[in-house]
C-alpha cells in the first residue's frame, strides 16, 4: 500500500479512487473472512444455516403454494421454486447486510481510514458464500429429480443470471448503505421492501402466469425477474425472453451506477454522522 | 528537506442540531424543510490550523478536552474531511486513535493480529513477516489460539498495542494510547515509542500526559478552542499551557465564562465561588486550608430532585476525586427558585499544583440513569501552594495527596 504523496481536501468527492480500492484488497478479504468466521461461530449447525433457510422455504412453498398456482412449471415444483429461492436469497441477504454494514462497522469507520466501499462489498461477499453452499443443494436436487440439463447451456445462462444478481445486489446494497448513514428509517424499510419485491418477482410462480403486456413490461424493469428467468432458461423450462433479459441487465447496471454515485457522495463525511 | 506533512489552513465545521440526536430520521428532515434551518448552529472544531512537519520530527499536540486535537488527527488520517484547507502528505500514514480497533471478541488472538494489522494498513505479507515479533512483544503466546473475549483487559491491550507498535509507517498518529495496560506495559510502550522515534519516523502524539510529551517530542503544538495557541519547543509550550489553564485565580466564575458546557440548562449553574476557612473568596490555597465550594443554581421551573457531582482534576488531566452528593447523604429536592448549595472540604490535602473543577447538575430518570441539566467542564480552577505548617519541598510526581499520617513506633 504505497501512496507516497497525496493531498487531503474536501472537494474530491466526485472521483472514484479505483486504484486505491485495489491497494486495500487485503483488508477487503480480511473483513469478509472475519464476517464468515463470526457468523458461524457459536452456532450449532454452523454453515448448515445456509442450506436450511432456502430448503425450509422450498418445502413450505411446495406444500402449500403448489395448489394455489395450478400451472405447469416444467419441472417438479420443489426444483422450480428452489431455483428462484436461492437466487432471491442471495439478493435479499446481500442487500440486507450491505445496507446495515456501515452502521455495524461504525466503530471501525470512525477510527481508521480505508475506502469505505469495502464495508458493504465485503458484507455481500458473505452472502455469496452462503449462496454457493446452497447451490450444491440445488445441483443435488437437479440430480435427485432427474432434471436433464445441457451443461454448456446451464453454465452460460446461470453465470449470466448470477452476474445480473450480483450487479443489482451491489447497486441496491451501496445505495441503501449510503442512505442508511443519514436516515435510520432504512433499517426498518428494507425487510418490508424486500418482502414486497419477493411477491412482485416470478419466484414462486412462473413468468408465464403474467399475461398482460404492460405488466410484463413493468416486470422487465425488475432485474431480479430477468435473473430468475435466466436461471430457469438454464434448466430449459422457460424459453428466453430477450426483451426481459436486455431490460433487466440494463436496469441492474443502472442500479449499480446509481448505487456507486450515491455511495461515493455520502461516504466522505460518514465518520461525522455515524 | 521537504515537509512530510504540510497542513494548510485547515478548518473543520460541524452543524449542530439543538436538542437532537446526531442522526436524523426522514421525518426530521421533512419537518426541517418546513421549519427552515433555525435549529442549527455552526461550530468550528478547527479554525485555520497551519503548520509544516518535517520528516523525523515528533510533535506533541496538547490542549483541553474538546479543543480539536483528535479532530486534527482524524483529518490527517483521512477519517473525516476538512471543511476548508488542505494537507499535503508525503508518506504512509498509520493512525492509532484507539488500540484494538476492529478486534473481534469471537476471534482468536492470532486471527485478530491479522485482522487488526489489515485494518491498520498492513498487507498480508507484511503481517506474516512481523508476526513473530508481534507475538513476542505482546507476551501472550500461550493464549494465541484463545478467542480474545476470554482475555483480561490487560492482555487485550498488550496484544493491540503490539500490532500497532509494529506498523512502521512513515507517519504515525497516536491518540492517548499510552493510557492502557499496567504500569510495566506502559513503560514498555513508551520505550517502543522512543525506539520508533529514533528510527527517524515522524510521530504526531495527542496527549494529556505532559511528562510524556516533554520526554518524547521535539515539537509541540497547543490547540485551544480549535485555534493554534502556540507552536514551539515542548517545554515552553507545556509551561505556557499550564499557566494559561489557571489564569482565573479570583475564586469565582460566572456562567458567561463557562467555555465547555452542555445539557438542557433546565437547571443551570449561574455562579460558582471558592472560599477558604475565613470566608475569603480566593483561588489560592495552602495545604491544610479548608475549601468551600459554593454553587448558585437557577432552575427554569420547579424540579423534584437535582443530582450534583463535583469533580476535581489536576492540571495534567487526571481525576483527583468525584464527589457525589449522595455519597455524603445529601440530596437537593424540590427546587423551585434559585438555590445556594455549598460543599465544605476541611483540611485540604492536595499537593501543590493547579487543579480545576467540573460541575454536573443531572436529573435522575431511573435508577443510575441520568440526563444532563448542566454539565460544565473546567468550571473554575484553583492553585495549591506549598505554605503549610510543615514545609517541605515537594517534587512533581510525589503523588496527588499530601498526607501526614500519625506515625508511631514501639519496641517489638
Amino acid at each position: 500500500m504505497t501512496m507516497t504523496e497525496y493531498e487531503i481536501r474536501y472537494t474530491d468527492r466526485h472521483r472514484f479512487h479505483v486504484r486505491e480500492w485495489w491497494l486495500y484488497r487485503d483488508l477487503f478479504w480480511f473483513l469478509a473472512w472475519r464476517d464468515v468466521k463470526v457468523k458461524y461461530k457459536q452456532t450449532l449447525i454452523g454453515i448448515g444455516w445456509a442450506i436450511l433457510q432456502p430448503l425450509a422455504l422450498m418445502i413450505l412453498f411446495s406444500l402449500f403454494w403448489k395448489w394455489a398456482i395450478r400451472v405447469n412449471t416444467g419441472v417438479p415444483y420443489p426444483v422450480f421454486v428452489y431455483s428462484g429461492l436461492i437466487l432471491w436469497g442471495l439478493f435479499a441477504s446481500g442487500v440486507g447486510s450491505a445496507s446495515n454494514s456501515m452502521i455495524d462497522q461504525a466503530n471501525l469507520i470512525k477510527k481508521v481510514y480505508f475506502p469505505r466501499i469495502i464495508v458493504p462489498t465485503a458484507a455481500i461477499l458473505v452472502s455469496l458464500l452462503d449462496f454457493f453452499i446452497a447451490l450444491f443443494v440445488y445441483l443435488a436436487l437437479l440430480v435427485f429429480y432427474g432434471v436433464r440439463v445441457s451443461v454448456p447451456t446451464f453454465s452460460i445462462f446461470y453465470a449470466l443470471s448470477l452476474l445480473i444478481i450480483l450487479v443489482s445486489t451491489l447497486g441496491c446494497g451501496l445505495f441503501f448503505a449510503a442512505v442508511n448513514i443519514r436516515y435510520r428509517d432504512v433499517r426498518h424499510a428494507i425487510p418490508f421492501l424486500l418482502q414486497l419485491l419477493f411477491f412482485a418477482t416470478p419466484i414462486i410462480f412462473p413468468l408465464s402466469v403474467v399475461k398482460s403486456e404492460s405488466l410484463t413490461l413493468l416486470l422487465s424493469l425488475n432485474p431480479m425477474a430477468a435473473a430468475i428467468h435466466l436461471a430457469r432458461v438454464a434448466i430449459s423450462i422457460e424459453t428466453i425472453n430477450w426483451q426481459l433479459t436486455a431490460m433487466g441487465s440494463a436496469s441492474s447496471f443502472l442500479l449499480l451506477i446509481v448505487g456507486l454515485v450515491v455511495f461515493n457522495r455520502n461516504e466522505i463525511d460518514c465518520a461525522d454522522i455515524l | 528537506m521537504k515537509p512530510i506533512l504540510e497542513i494548510k489552513a485547515i478548518t473543520k465545521k460541524y452543524v449542530i442540531h439543538k436538542n437532537r440526536p446526531r442522526y436524523r430520521t426522514l421525518r426530521d428532515s421533512l419537518a426541517a424543510c418546513f421549519r427552515g434551518r433555525n435549529g442549527m448552529r455552526e461550530f468550528r472544531a478547527l479554525d485555520d490550523i497551519s503548520c509544516n512537519i518535517l520528516p523525523g520530527e515528533k510533535w506533541g499536540i496538547i490542549g483541553e478536552n474538546g479543543a480539536g486535537k483528535t479532530t486534527l488527527l482524524k483529518i490527517i488520517a483521512r477519517i473525516t474531511p476538512p471543511s476548508r484547507g488542505s494537507i499535503l502528505v508525503r508518506g504512509r500514514v498509520a493512525s492509532l486513535l484507539e488500540v484494538g480497533t476492529g478486534f473481534h471478541p469471537e476471534l482468536t488472538g492470532r486471527e485478530n493480529i491479522f485482522l487488526n494489522g489489515a485494518i491498520l494498513g498492513l498487507s498480508r505479507r507484511e503481517i506474516l513477516n512481523r508476526f513473530d515479533q508481534i507475538v513476542d512483544f505482546s507476551e501472550i503466546e500461550a493464549f494465541l489460539d484463545t478467542p480474545v473475549k476470554y482475555y483480561s483487559s490487560g492482555m487485550w491491550a498488550r496484544l493491540a498495542f503490539s500490532v500497532a507498535a509494529h506498523l512502521d509507517p512513515e507517519i504515525l498518529l497516536v491518540d492517548e494510547v499510552l493510557s492502557v495496560g499496567d504500569a510495566d506495559f506502559q513503560n514498555k510502550s513508551l520505550g517502543k515509542m522512543n525506539e520508533v522515534s529514533r528510527q527517524g519516523r515522524t510521530i504526531l502524539f495527542v496527549s494529556h500526559n505532559m511528562a510524556a510529551v516533554r520526554q518524547l517530542c521535539t515539537h509541540c503544538i497547543w490547540i485551544g478552542k480549535g485555534r493554534v495557541k502556540m507552536i514551539g519547543a515542548p517545554d515552553a509550550v507545556v509551561d505556557a499551557y499550564r499557566s494559561a489553564n489557571v489564569s482565573n485565580e479570583q475564586g469565582f466564575a460566572e456562567s458567561a465564562s463557562f467555555a465547555h458546557r452542555r445539557g438542557s440548562q433546565k437547571v443551570g449553574l449561574r455562579r460558582i465561588e471558592l472560599r477558604n476557612q475565613h470566608g475569603e473568596m480566593t483561588g489560592v490555597y495552602a495545604i491544610g486550608d479548608d475549601l468551600h465550594i459554593h454553587l448558585f443554581i437557577e432552575p427554569s421551573a420547579a424540579f423534584k430532585k437535582v443530582k450534583i457531582i463535583v469533580t476535581i482534576f489536576e492540571s495534567d488531566g487526571a481525576c483527583v476525586c468525584a464527589m457525589y452528593d449522595s455519597d455524603s447523604g445529601f440530596s437537593l429536592r424540590d427546587v423551585s427558585g434559585p438555590r445556594h448549595v455549598s460543599l465544605a472540604l476541611a483540611d485540604l490535602r492536595l499537593c501543590p499544583g493547579q487543579y480545576r473543577i467540573d460541575v454536573e447538575l443531572l436529573s435522575e430518570i431511573f435508577h443510575y440513569q441520568y440526563d444532563a441539566y448542566d454539565v460544565i467542564e473546567s468550571c473554575i480552577a484553583f492553585r495549591m501552594v506549598n505554605k503549610s505548617a510543615v514545609n517541605r519541598e515537594l517534587k512533581r510526581h510525589g503523588g496527588l495527596l499530601y498526607l501526614t499520617p500519625g506515625w508511631t513506633t514501639h519496641d517489638e
